[in-house]
């Protein structure tokens, strides 16, 4: 978690400093020159056209009035013209800028919402400098701005066959074909990605996305599985998370360890001959070392074998010792059921688990404080 | 934002001054913009929604009480403008709204904010904040980024104080567990 944000006085300190996204600078102008001239209200206007006439008069103005107000409805899209678009002002490129100056006035110019203009930049940028990655990048993002996505995958095409070496236009070429309803496409280019690169956390965050898409819940749920076995940490691990949940797979939980939230896999916690259980563990205790915890608790319940779920929390007692062992001391408490645990999911479903790891503690300078999930 | 500032403007644009009424957008273009992002995350969209925004607050200007404040009342209109889009663009929104990309989105905001907020607070807040339900996330927007009371944001959404409190409570809990953990390397 980022440090800034470890208690609720500094969250609502960021949120109050949060920064604006900048509305492009011809907002203003385009607003008020597509105000219409400012009338009264019409009942206003009516109030005052008819105030100084008899009675009678009144009322007959008032039904001619809606008569003609309705005819005038229904023959409105007659006389009103179409749209009318405000061109913008033209592009403020000089021809006597390096590569550089081109790329970030491309990047103010798509920061203020002038795509079109950015992109006449990026492409000046990128006809100076070629072999520059970031040009070809931001050129393909202004189409995207744009909405001209063939183009933003030739981009990302042609970015390939220049740099073969690197991964993010092939990254942006996936998501440009799943963007476009070709998953089954996109998830081939994240797979070679990952092949080269497999701890790549775009593509490993995206291909999941494309198995999703193609509804291949097995390999989504391994996908999910293999993100969360690099990136425990952040929003996107834990729609991470939320998505593996949603697919019934509970093998990874989020458990409160103090005042932190930590993603764990506890199918590994609950197979001692695992091989990633040491790599669990360390990872568990690195989470609450130095966090002034009193008391780690852990409860395991294996539905109907008292001995294995009494097994699995001696041994988890033990391997947290010896990886604490010489440090401040946090004494680990234990227990176990032979029952189903009960656990309430991130979509606030209860599931009953056959198998299941319960941890939870207490923080040292609040005793009577439990924290848990 | 000024709201004695705010009530004189109106009444002398009402009274036929309309070209003050570029002070008000002036004034309120920003959070209406971003309002405006938060729900549809295209620039070109927010940028005419917010024009749509504008047009509509132009065109019932009239029906302003000046006994209340400006601001959640531009917020009110704003909203319903959001929600209309939402329900006609909710499927294209919900489908790419987790694409990871390979360039970081375009910072913003003044020198002074990226001092005190950098660039990956800021990310891992939005994203945070992208985890609640609109209308919560829009009530700790509200309450934190434009220091507006509980009655004024239960004005907002039609609401009660209580349910307001609640679920700007929750909404921070739940932001709390999901800026929490550690990188797993």
């Amino acid at each position: 978690m980022n440090k800034q944000l470890k208690n609720q006085s500094q969250l609502e300190y960021v949120l109050r400093h949060l920064p604006d996204k900048s509305p492009a600078a011809d907002l203003q102008k385009n607003i008020i020159s597509s105000l219409p001239e400012y009338k009264d209200p019409w009942i206003k206007r009516m109030r005052q056209f008819f105030g100084p006439w008899p009675t009678i008069y009144r009322a007959a103005g008032a039904i001619a009035c809606l008569v003609l107000a309705f005819y005038g409805g229904m023959q409105v899209d007659r006389f009103v013209p179409g749209n009318i678009t405000v061109s913008g002002e033209s592009a403020a490129v000089q021809n006597n800028m390096n590569d550089k100056a081109y790329y970030y006035l491309g990047r103010s110019l798509l920061a203020a919402g002038r795509a079109e203009d950015a992109l006449n930049a990026f492409r000046s940028a990128e006809l100076l400098s070629p072999n520059v990655l970031q040009y070809g990048l931001w050129k393909g993002a202004a189409y995207r701005t744009v909405g001209a996505t063939d183009k933003e995958r030739q981009t990302y095409q042609q970015l390939i066959i220049r740099r073969p070496e690197s991964l993010s236009p092939r990254i942006n070429l996936a998501n440009n074909l799943l963007q476009a309803g070709q998953p089954r496409e996109a998830e081939q280019i994240y797979k070679l990605i990952l092949d080269r690169e497999p701890a790549e956390k775009t593509a490993l965050y995206n291909r999941a996305l494309s198995l999703r898409m193609q509804a291949k819940t097995l390999a989504e749920t391994e996908a999910w599985k293999k993100y969360l076995d690099y990136y425990r940490a952040g929003p996107s691990a834990y729609r991470a998370l939320q998505h593996l949940h949603e697919l019934g797979d509970y093998s990874f939980r989020i458990y409160q360890l103090g005042r932190r939230a930590v993603i764990i896999n506890q199918k590994r916690l609950l197979s001692p001959q695992d091989a990633g259980i040491n790599r669990e563990i360390n990872y568990l205790v690195q989470q609450f070392k130095n966090r002034s915890l009193s008391e780690l608790s852990i409860v395991v319940f294996i539905e109907d074998d008292v001995q294995q779920a009494k097994n699995i929390a001696d041994s988890l007692r033990m391997a947290i010792g010896d990886q604490t062992a010489g440090r401040e001391q946090t004494s680990i408490h234990i227990s176990w059921f032979d029952e189903p645990e009960p656990l309430e999911t991130l979509g606030k479903r209860r599931v009953y688990l056959s198998k299941g790891v319960l941890i939870f503690s207490t923080l040292k300078n609040n005793s009577k404080k439990e924290e848990r999930i | 934002m000024g709201n004695n500032n705010d009530r004189a403007l109106v009444r002398r644009v009402l009274k036929g001054e309309v070209q003050l009424f570029a002070k008000i957008v002036e004034r309120y273009e920003r959070p209406v913009y971003n309002l405006m992002y938060r729900y549809c995350r295209s620039e070109q969209d927010a940028a005419d929604l917010s024009q749509d925004v504008f047009l509509r607050i132009y065109d019932r200007l009239a029906s302003f009480n000046g006994d209340k404040k400006f601001f959640p009342w531009v917020y009110a209109l704003a909203i319903n403008i959001a929600n209309d889009w939402y329900r006609s663009n909710s499927l294209k929104r919900q489908k790419m709204a987790e694409l990871q990309w390979q360039i970081p989105d375009v910072g913003a905001g003044s020198e002074q904010e990226r001092i005190l907020i950098d660039q990956e607070v800021a990310g891992d807040l939005y994203r945070a904040l992208d985890e609640l339900s609109d209308v919560s996330r829009e009530m700790v927007v509200l309450r934190y980024r434009y220091e507006l009371n509980f009655s004024e944001i239960a004005d907002i959404f039609q609401a009660s104080e209580g349910a307001v409190k609640m679920k700007i409570s929750r909404g921070l809990a739940k932001m709390k567990t999901i800026l929490g953990g550690d990188i797993h390397e």
